[in-house]
């Protein structure tokens, strides 16, 4: 008997049982919907967090964090400044290095008149646009001016709109906003991107000098180097971290951070994560498969006189095995189909809002496939096996 | 040609074994129409599940058209009852979600015939029976008779040379069950080998022979109608056959009502059955 043959009467038999089937095959289509929606989610996010980490720009940053030696004879050096403007003009000697970022970051409330939320300063220097950029939507970018003579004048995000101004149609641009009491004047605006990780809405830019005025600090909390291309760029980084180290007379305590490494290691996070929810949602898996299990059981136990006559008009035990196992793959392969579209579905639906692309990978539907298959012949081969092994004399009779 | 030699049919009932069959000599030559009698758990309808390869004896050996089914795995006795035998029920035995067409492929289906040859073939058997406008219908939409015309095309399709029918007529009234011994006869005569268990003498006097099972034993193999195939068949038959053929019964109703008391006993046999080996050969 063709395998076609055992299919066609499968679906006549789940057929046959309408409600029972669907309900059957619900814990399948809830196993592996959830997976599948799961590893799709997971995958898109962990892309999506992998290129913001990484960035266009081929950059390397260097940190600071005292060794634990250090810390032990001056326990004070964690508060230290991390890097200096002479440590820049240090940095910018090596030759592989082509351009150096300075940045500095303080949170700090900013006001309109009355009106006040917090904001995150950040002192840029000029390297920052060439190699960072800022897309700014109205009014103009910083200036080399503006770099020299640390020039009251800031670009800012569209958030400061909603928070700073009751009324909708002010425009930020040419307001003079207070940094504590420091005054600035916004001659840029930039547009927030939508979507999950959007940040930076309330950023306020300002040159490197104009932050250490408003702050009263020397200070410059981030450095992060371009090179030509990757190569040099790693034996420009490890440089810069050699020469801050014997410039401060530190052990190990500036080094470099790769972003593709420490993506890399977000990126191992997030599988785990996905490993590990996905791992929850197979346990429903599981679940649907016994529900599969038992409703094969109480089938063959309903058609016993079916497999009583089966035999007597010359099925083989072997047949009867098979058409029972045809039976409960099929019940699980419709299930997992069924799932792989709203778990689909259900991940398109998510990243759609979270604004990141779908990443529904063609191995995670079939493995989907072949896994519901795998349930339906673990899960069959109990009550086909009873199946096969019944008497036909005593089938026959069987009311 | 069915030819059972010393073949018994035991199970084993908490520790002791409970003989079923005893000794059992017997040969149905092809194209006869025997009826087995017996009372209730006299041991014919497992007689009948021997010959029709459902169940194995304990011992003794069962030959069919020559070949030793003591030989035979599970896989070729369904083999054997796909193309030898075609069975015919009391309960009619059909497959309630299958239409008559439907159910009259189903032995095909095992036969690893295609698709249009079934339809065909199964078109064919249910105009054979009567029912050529009766094929899509459901068993529920059947009359009893119907049901039954329907199993018997069922047991014809794939063309076997015998024909086993357990109490065909039980569940039918008299004269639909007329209808359906005809049908039987018409069979036979093409060539058939019908064997009909039954314990109504009205419908044995059918059947040319008729075999008498009481107690596990055959107490009669005698010939209603036809003496000259009986006398052959006790020449031809082995030295055991002897004293329990010689008596020739036909009216033997009072020994059915004697014998329904140990009918109770006798019916928890089939879940205990074991298979052995059994025999099958040709003569």
């Amino acid at each position: 008997m063709s395998v076609l043959e055992n299919i066609k009467m499968a679906f006549s038999s789940l057929r046959a049982h309408k409600m029972r089937s669907i309900l059957t095959m619900l814990g399948i289509i809830i196993g592996v919907g959830s997976v599948i929606a799961v590893v799709a989610i997971g995958q898109g996010g962990e892309a999506v967090l992998k290129s913001q980490f990484t960035g266009e720009s081929n950059t390397i940053s260097l940190y600071y964090m005292p060794s634990d030696e250090e810390l032990e004879s001056n326990a004070s050096s964690i508060y230290e400044d991390a890097f200096t403007q002479e440590d820049i003009k240090l940095i910018e000697t090596i030759p592989e290095v082509e351009k150096v970022v300075a940045t500095s970051t303080e949170s700090s409330p900013v006001r309109y008149h009355q009106e006040s939320t917090d904001g995150t300063i950040m002192g840029i220097n000029q390297a920052y646009l060439d190699v960072q950029g800022l897309e700014i939507a109205e009014g103009r970018n910083l200036l080399a001016a503006d770099f020299l003579s640390g020039a009251r004048v800031a670009i800012v995000g569209d958030g400061f709109k909603e928070d700073l101004f009751e009324d909708d149609d002010e425009e930020l641009l040419g307001k003079v906003v207070y940094i504590g009491a420091q005054p600035v004047e916004i001659v840029g605006v930039i547009e927030s991107e939508e979507g999950f990780f959007s940040f930076g809405s309330n950023t306020v830019y300002v040159p490197m000098k104009t932050w250490q005025s408003v702050f009263a600090k020397t200070s410059i909390t981030e450095v992060s180097i371009k090179a030509e291309g990757p190569d040099e760029l790693k034996v420009a980084g490890e440089r810069a971290a050699d020469l801050l180290n014997t410039a401060h007379d530190k052990e190990d305590s500036y080094q470099i951070l790769n972003m593709e490494e420490m993506a890399e290691g977000i990126g191992k996070i997030t599988r785990i994560m996905t490993i590990i929810i996905s791992s929850i949602a197979g346990v429903s898996l599981l679940v649907g498969g016994i529900g599969v299990m038992n409703i094969m059981l109480v089938s063959v136990t309903e058609r016993t006189r079916e497999i009583g006559v089966r035999m007597s008009l010359g099925a083989t035990r072997g047949q009867i095995l098979f058409q029972f196992l045809i039976e409960a793959v099929t019940l699980t392969l419709i299930g997992g189909l069924i799932g792989m579209a709203l778990g689909t579905g259900a991940a398109l639906i998510v990243s759609h809002y979270a604004g990141w692309p779908p990443l529904v990978s063609i191995p995670v539907i079939i493995g989907g496939i072949l896994f519901s298959m795998f349930i339906g012949i673990i899960f069959g081969l109990l009550p086909a096996n009873k199946a096969s092994r019944l008497d036909p004399i005593e089938s026959l009779r069987y009311e | 040609m069915i030819r059972l030699k010393k073949v018994v049919k035991s199970y084993p009932v908490a520790g002791e074994d409970l003989v079923v069959l005893q000794d059992i000599d017997l040969q149905i030559k092809n194209g006869e129409f025997v009826a087995i009698m017996g009372p209730s758990g006299s041991g014919k309808s497992t007689l009948m599940n021997i010959i029709g390869c459902l169940d194995k004896p304990t011992s003794g050996e069962y030959l069919l058209n020559g070949k030793q089914v003591s030989a035979y795995d599970e896989k070729e006795l369904a083999g054997v009852r796909n193309q030898s035998v075609g069975f015919v029920f009391q309960q009619f035995q059909l497959l309630p979600r299958l239409n008559a067409l439907q159910n009259v492929e189903l032995p095909m289906i095992y036969a690893g015939v295609g698709k249009k040859e079934r339809i065909d073939r199964a078109q064919e058997a249910l105009e054979k029976v009567g029912l050529g406008d009766r094929m899509d219908h459901l068993p529920n939409a059947l009359s009893g008779g119907q049901k039954q015309r329907v199993a018997i095309a069922r047991a014809i399709v794939n063309e076997p040379n015998i024909i086993l029918a357990d109490e065909p007529t039980g569940a039918l009234d008299s004269k639909t069950g007329v209808q359906i011994m005809d049908m039987f006869t018409l069979l036979n005569k093409e060539g058939t080998t019908v064997i009909l268990v039954t314990h109504e003498a009205e419908i044995a006097s059918y059947a040319n022979r008729t075999i008498f099972v009481r107690d596990g034993k055959l107490t009669s193999a005698g010939a209603v109608v036809d003496q000259e195939s009986y006398e052959k068949l006790v020449a031809s038959g082995a030295e055991e056959e002897q004293e329990q053929e010689e008596r020739s019964i036909t009216e033997n109703e009072e020994s059915v009502h004697l014998d329904e008391s140990r009918g109770n006993e006798m019916k928890i046999e089939p879940s205990l059955v074991d298979h052995q080996k059994a025999e099958e050969g040709k003569m």
